[in-house]
């Protein structure tokens, strides 16, 4: 009996997300409500930067003197420029004085140091979905229901984006080249097998593309896709991996309709998987696209996750009940799996995700 | 303990680590206390399960299919004691799947105190993410100096779990420290009452209430004895104490379904690199030896040293195989990784490979490329942990050469690289390289992954700890006999002859720069002469000094690594690739 990691890849499912805020807020949308990805759905008010202002350091004065030439309390609000200390008199006004880099509040004045808290800055939250609100909940969040598509991915580099869905190569193997983006790119969300190059993600700033999905990357390229001012989503991992034959023809088939991508990932601690979704239209009843939660076995669809069947697709034929030698000559437990246009290959099971 | 401890006779361990949680059951065979069954599943703390115990329930139902009476009652707890209708009579519980507590270390000096508490600190399950000192020795982007402006910045974007001042020796001077501790209370005064880290004070001990006051009510102060109490002397035990409290309240305990987990257990839940280290200490005074465990695990690695009876304990919580396996790239080049691959991998592959891997933490070697990536991987994990803790080793005796590992005459492996290597002699190596010890030395594997949970089992039954851990624990790998010094590649650094039981013997010569192994069986012993030539030194201290000693068999036999201390690694890497496979072979892999 062997729990497997799990993986979702559904043409049509019912898709629930939560979508909380920060922080303590208002909800601006009521049940049953239908919504767009853009649509605020919640707002709230985050703290305000904190900065700090040596008046002692400023003036040129002891700090045990300081306390004179304040002209501010804890709790005054102050503009920006706006005098917070001075020494007074004559000659006080032709010396230098210590004046607030921010507009906000005064939050503590602790010896020489003030404290001022700029003003609270206003966060709202989008729906991300196109959906119905199936669920309130008083000052925190909604969860945002919808029938459609679902790809999971495993790496993104964190964000949000909704756009148009544009392949720009018509077969998961096949690399996205710099020169395919265009200016018919832009504001779209574009699809290739692989990101090869930094140029191609130059060119995809260029352009001006909402968001960009592949099925592997390389990881020197790492850090540039963590700077990117748009989300990433790669479905199958690092290397020279083309993207699933499943997730591609997904892809493919919803070409010009609107696909929402979230792309924060965590491995551990909270653990969250990056995904596409797309709304679509359902005249039945679907089920739920909750986590299965349940032992591997024969017939499963699954993936294999590692050297040397990394990325492949199959069906569990056999689970063996006793561990099995593979290639490293080590034994371990595993599945056999049929995969197509390969016959049965054995896979340890701790490399395999269940895809459903 | 006032439990009668021969009342209690099956005992189920569960060690519940980051990716898998595996259930023992000991229990009385023929008056002996034997491991009668072994199951593991996937760790479930994180999503979809999200709770500990699950895991644990499906280890737990596999071991029931084992052993063939129920443990679990109808509601999916564990039944203890034991009665007819099944059940044990204790459970007990080690883990190490909880995050690591992250600090943010604030000092004067990066040279006096700041080191001893970063000493202190690398024993806990603790990450220093940020150092601020009133000095500008460190440009890193995680550090700033006095600046209260960066301080704030600092601890706004890391959100630290807590801030450890440290600073001034007893009765010394009180400004720097004060100035530290009021930048760091009003840095912490900025953030979010849930954001707001824990202080703990651990610097010059007479400016307590003065830190308190600067404190205030705003966070929770928890001062400990001064970890630097003098210029000479380093305290960091309280330190240490508070930090793994703080760790065990913020972080074990808030697994989730923790309470449910510790419920079953008579005792407290050991953090698994502690219970690691109690098992390190109890084999060091069994025969009165020094002892060194390693354990390359998932997200954490740990050193335990026993020297003279002395505990030098070192935990990296950022080196891992599985989740944290990117995590060594941040500390060397790739070029150290490769070094110990017999075959050419490009830099770029070694990179995806690790991404992968930390993406798919679960997941393990298939092929034998990446079976021999992540033993060099846990090669360089171990020599950076290792490298942490040989400041704190004991200069005495033992300490034959300050660069070197001081003798051990046990060395114990652990952990899922060293464990599942391919063979006995692919574990032997991965030791060999990545701790180099020196002189005559004993070799064991904790293949079962038994030593930290019998630390937890001690605590209910000691004689049953006993029991399992002579008879059903470590797997004896042999003796290794590692001469000190260095010569031309060929000249023959030792000589050795081998008196075996039956009378038989023989004698070799072995080159500077070969790995020789001599079959002795697990069970025998034997008597060993070595004779090392005038630039080696065989662990007496003094080189081209004879010596004999008694060395036990194990399922390699005796192995002499005559490839010289410091390891030499070849400059150029397609000859480094040889070597590599060149010892590889020499110990049958």
């Amino acid at each position: 009996m062997y729990y497997p990691v799990e993986s979702r890849i559904a043409a049509l499912t019912t898709i629930r997300r939560e979508r909380l805020l920060p922080a303590a807020g208002q909800v601006l949308v009521g049940l049953g409500e239908m919504v767009g990805p853009s649509d605020v759905v919640a707002r709230c008010q985050l703290p305000g930067e904190v900065r700090v202002v040596d008046v002692s350091r400023i003036l040129g004065i002891p700090r045990e003197r300081t306390a004179k030439y304040m002209r501010k309390s804890v709790g005054d609000t102050v503009q920006t420029n706006e005098i917070l200390a001075a020494p007074g008199g004559l000659f006080g006004q032709l010396r230098k004085s210590c004046r607030s880099p921010v507009a906000g509040q005064i939050a503590e004045i602790q010896g020489s140091l003030i404290l001022i808290e700029s003003a609270a800055a206003n966060f709202e939250l989008r729906a991300h979905l196109k959906g119905q609100i199936t669920n309130v909940m008083p000052n925190r969040g909604v969860v945002v229901s919808a029938a459609g598509t679902l790809i999971q991915g495993v790496w993104g580099n964190g964000g949000e984006a909704e756009g148009v869905l544009k392949m720009l190569v018509d077969s998961a193997q096949k690399p996205l080249r710099a020169r395919s983006i265009d200016i018919s790119c832009h504001g779209t969300v574009v699809v290739g097998g692989r990101i090869l190059d930094e140029k191609v993600l130059e060119q995809a700033v260029e352009a001006q593309v909402r968001g960009l999905i592949a099925g592997s990357t390389n990881a020197d390229l790492y850090p540039l896709l963590e700077a990117l001012p748009f989300p990433v989503l790669i479905t199958e991992g690092f290397g020279e991996l083309p993207m699933s034959q499943q997730a591609f023809s997904l892809l493919q088939s919803n070409m010009g309709r609107e696909a929402m991508l979230s792309t924060e990932t965590m491995t551990r601690w909270g653990a969250r998987r990056p995904e596409v979704l797309i709304p679509l239209r359902a005249d039945e009843e679907l089920p739920r696209e909750d986590a299965s939660i349940r032992p591997l076995k024969v017939g499963d669809q699954v993936r294999a996750l590692r050297a040397p069947h990394l990325g492949v697709m199959g069906a569990v034929a056999d689970l063996p009940t006793l561990p099995q030698p593979v290639e490293s000559g080590v034994r371990l437990p595993a599945a056999v799996v049929q995969v197509e246009n390969e016959g049965q290959v054995l896979i340890p099971l701790a490399n395999l995700e269940l895809i459903y | 303990m006032t439990q009668d401890y021969l009342s209690v006779e099956s005992i189920l361990a569960l060690d519940c680590g980051s990716t898998a949680t595996q259930a023992l059951l000991i229990d009385r065979v023929d008056g002996e206390y034997r491991l009668v069954a072994r199951t593991e599943a996937p760790s479930t703390v994180e999503p979809p399960w999200n709770d500990i115990t699950a895991s644990v329930r499906q280890a737990v139902v596999q071991m029931t299919e084992v052993i063939g009476w129920p443990l679990l009652n109808e509601r999916g707890h564990i039944m203890s004691p034991r009665h007819h209708r099944g059940g044990v009579d204790a459970v007990v519980i080690t883990t190490s799947a909880s995050s690591p507590l992250r600090l943010v270390l604030a000092g004067i000096m990066r040279d006096i105190s700041l080191i001893s508490a970063r000493r202190a600190l690398s024993s806990t399950y603790a990450v220093v993410e940020a150092v601020v000192s009133l000095d500008k020795g460190d440009n890193s982007t995680h550090s700033v100096n006095g600046d209260i402006q960066g301080q704030i910045d600092l601890l706004h974007r890391l959100k630290p779990d807590a801030i450890v001042i440290v600073g001034g020796v007893d009765g010394g001077a009180s400004r720097p420290v004060l100035q530290t501790a009021e930048a760091v209370a009003i840095a912490s005064f900025t953030m979010q009452q849930s954001d707001r880290p824990s202080i703990i004070y651990a610097g010059n001990t007479e400016l307590r209430p003065q830190v308190a006051a600067l404190v205030g009510a705003e966070a929770e102060l928890r001062a400990v004895d001064n970890v630097r109490p003098s210029v000479q002397l380093e305290n960091p035990g309280p330190l240490q104490t508070e930090v793994e409290e703080l760790c065990r309240q913020r972080k074990m305990e808030r697994l989730p379904g923790f309470g449910t987990l510790s419920s079953w257990s008579p005792v407290p839940v050991l953090p698994t690199a502690r219970a690691f280290a109690y098992t390190t200490q109890y084999l060091a005074h069994l025969d009165g030896i020094n002892v060194l465990s390693v354990d390359v695990g998932g997200a954490t690695t740990t050193i335990a040293a026993v020297i003279d009876e002395k505990l030098d304990l070192a935990i990296r919580s950022d080196l891992g195989l599985s989740y944290n396996a990117t995590g060594l790239l941040n500390h060397v080049p790739v070029a150290s990784i490769s070094r110990w691959l017999p075959f050419e991998m490009a830099p770029v592959e070694i990179r995806n490979l690790l991404h992968n891997k930390a993406m798919h933490y679960r997941t393990v070697p298939q092929t034998r490329e990446d079976l021999l990536l992540e033993q060099a991987v846990a090669r360089e994990i171990l020599r950076l942990t290792l490298h942490d803790l040989m400041p704190r080793l004991a200069k005495g005796p033992s300490r034959l050469y300050p660069d070197l590992l001081p003798k051990f005459h046990l060395i114990a492996g652990a952990g899922g690289p060293v464990t599942n290597a391919f063979s006995h002699g692919q574990a032997a190596l991965l030791l060999l390289d990545a701790l180099q010890p020196v002189g005559v030395t004993g070799m064991v594997l904790d293949k079962l992954r038994l030593m930290a949970p019998l630390a937890a089992v001690a605590m209910v039954n000691p004689l049953a700890a006993t029991h399992v851990l002579e008879r059903d624990s470590l797997l004896n790998l042999g003796t290794v006999v590692a001469p000190v010094g260095t010569a031309r590649e060929g000249e023959i650094a030792l000589t050795f002859k081998i008196k075996y039981e039956d009378g038989r013997s023989l004698e070799v010569e072995v080159p500077y720069g070969s790995l020789e192994v001599i079959p002795l069986p697990t069970g025998q012993t034997a008597d060993l002469e070595l004779r090392p030539t005038r630039r080696f030194d065989v662990g007496l201290g003094t080189k081209g000094l004879a010596g004999s000693t008694k060395v036990e068999g194990g399922v390699i036999g005796i192995i002499i690594d005559a490839r010289g201390r410091p390891l030499p690694i070849a400059q150029d890497p397609a000859e480094q690739r040889e070597r590599m496979q060149r010892w590889l072979w020499d110990m049958g892999s």
